[in-house]
């Protein structure tokens, strides 16, 4: 279970900052897949690292009674200068898992598919093949929750599929908190959802309705074919366009 | 699938698990970051020995340190600032140079400060006495004439740097502009520590003041241990560099604990 009691966030810094999030209270329960929607600069990413423990609200408290991973996204966690195993290694050691460090190399080396490249610097990666190396390092250890800042965004459509597959195989054990303008993908691994608009969160049991009320606030309707599945945001309803 | 977690780690070993891991990255990294790396490592040192030498040769006032040769005086002072000098630098850039390593939140800033820091520590440590068994071996007189005080010495230079490290990594996180600082003080200290010129020379009122300077009783004690002709100046004592050193790190550590989620966010 995972609670946000009145969480108060503001960046301090040069360029000033007011509240970017005012006051949020909600309860994640056990085993729900929660996809976080907003505009660009809503907030979610700063909403993710709070849950991910890499920041602290500046007012009120988040009560995390899971193991959390860390947020997956497009930066950081890696070291750039360093391969993708001794990456991989070196998270596998802080996780406690020395022992099994082979085992875990192994794992992520099929999940992402780096072939040759996992060898090489990330530097010279591209951000699909972070995303790749950075979910299948997360996949390999056992978390409650998994966080995703937009890293499935680059994913071409087999590594989309791995992840989808990879979280419908842990239904039950453990659940994503995922950021994503996405709604394809969004709607294939969440049940719920998040709204994050002007530093407030409001929560849907159905992602469904979070998906409404987001498209409403900026003031647009996703292109729907005609209604084929069940709900509107059925995938096979969604024109291919609608990736954003 | 996944691997089996380890069930709930204590928080000692989780700490444990964090510096093994830092270790082996700092290493891999430290050695191989250019091909010149574990080479530098030795030839820095021996040219900046070299060089000084063929200076002070040169001008002539090779003979001027009271009771011992000057050859081995200098690299004992040499070997023993670097060695400060490169855990204050190296140490004060590890927040910066493994802020990717945050997003884990077993790993606190506070580690790689103290991880780096020991690795120096350890490499200087290994570079001394490589040196010291080659100048032997030329027939310079560096065996140490009291081995223990001398490893005293070099482990209170060790901690100074830590503490050192510890107050300016956090400095530097917020002031980029204190990196600057260290790097225009570093020379003024380096000289007001004696590292080459004797400060048996200065007239006793102006030791007074530059007895203010932890370093400078560093240098000379652990001379003092190596040779047991030479003539410490007076007043240096081993207690003023281990307060430094202990006063250093809790200000550090505090500093730490206060600022640690600014720096892990940032």
């Amino acid at each position: 279970m995972l609670e946000a009691r009145n969480v108060w966030k503001r960046y301090h810094g040069p360029f000033g900052g007011g509240w970017v999030l005012k006051g949020l209270n909600f309860k994640i329960p056990r085993g729900v897949s929660v996809g976080i929607v907003g505009k660009n600069g809503a907030g979610k990413s700063t909403l993710l690292q709070l849950l991910g423990g890499m920041d602290k609200p500046d007012k009120g408290e988040i009560i995390e009674r899971c193991r959390i991973s860390w947020p997956i996204g497009l930066s950081g966690g890696f070291q750039a200068s360093m391969t993708g195993r001794q990456n991989v290694k070196f998270v596998t050691r802080i996780q406690g898992g020395n022992k099994h460090v082979d085992e875990v190399i192994k794992e992520v080396e099929d999940f992402a598919e780096l072939g040759p490249a996992f060898d090489k610097p990330i530097a010279t990666y591209s951000s699909g093949m972070k995303s790749r190396l950075g979910f299948g390092l997360s996949l390999a250890f056992d978390f409650d929750v998994y966080l995703s800042d937009e890293a499935t965004a680059v994913g071409d459509v087999t590594f989309k599929e791995k992840a989808t597959k990879a979280f419908q195989d842990r239904v039950g054990r453990s659940s994503l908190i995922m950021v994503s303008h996405q709604v394809k993908i969004l709607r294939d691994l969440c049940q719920s959802g998040i709204f994050l608009h002007n530093g407030e969160a409001i929560w849907y049991d159905q992602l469904d309705d979070a998906l409404d009320a987001y498209y409403e606030s900026i003031g647009r309707v996703p292109a729907h074919k005609k209604k084929k599945g069940r709900g509107k945001y059925d995938r096979s309803n969604l024109t291919e366009d609608d990736e954003d | 699938m996944s691997i089996p977690h380890a069930k709930q780690r204590s928080p000692y070993l989780v700490t444990w698990h964090v510096y093994s891991a830092l270790f082996m990255r700092e290493f891999s990294a430290r050695l191989t970051q250019d091909r010149f790396a574990p080479v530098w490592l030795f030839l820095q040192p021996i040219l900046h020995v070299v060089l000084l030498v063929a200076v002070r040769d040169m001008i002539g006032r090779g003979r001027l340190v009271p009771g011992v040769e000057f050859i081995p005086w200098l690299v004992i002072g040499l070997l023993t600032y670097f060695k400060f000098q490169a855990l204050w630098n190296r140490g004060m850039s590890a927040i910066n140079g493994n802020k990717a390593l945050f997003c884990y939140r077993q790993v606190h800033p506070t580690d790689t400060v103290i991880v780096r820091c020991t690795m120096e520590g350890v490499l200087h440590s290994i570079v001394a006495l490589i040196m010291i068994t080659i100048f032997v071996l030329l027939d310079f007189n560096m065996i140490p004439h009291k081995p223990l005080e001398a490893i005293q010495v070099w482990l209170g230079v060790a901690l100074l740097g830590l503490g050192f490290a510890l107050c300016f990594s956090v400095l530097v996180t917020f002031f980029p502009e204190a990196g600057k600082i260290v790097s225009l003080v570093s020379l003024p200290l380096y000289l007001l520590s004696g590292v080459m010129i004797p400060m048996q020379m200065m007239p006793r009122a102006i030791q007074e003041y530059l007895l203010y300077n932890p370093m400078l009783h560093a240098i000379e004690l652990i001379r003092g241990s190596f040779f047991s002709t030479y003539h410490m100046l007076r007043g240096v004592e081993l207690s003023y560099v281990y307060e430094w050193a202990i006063c250093t790190i809790l200000l550090g550590l505090m500093l730490h604990v206060r600022f640690k989620m600014r720096m892990v966010s940032r």
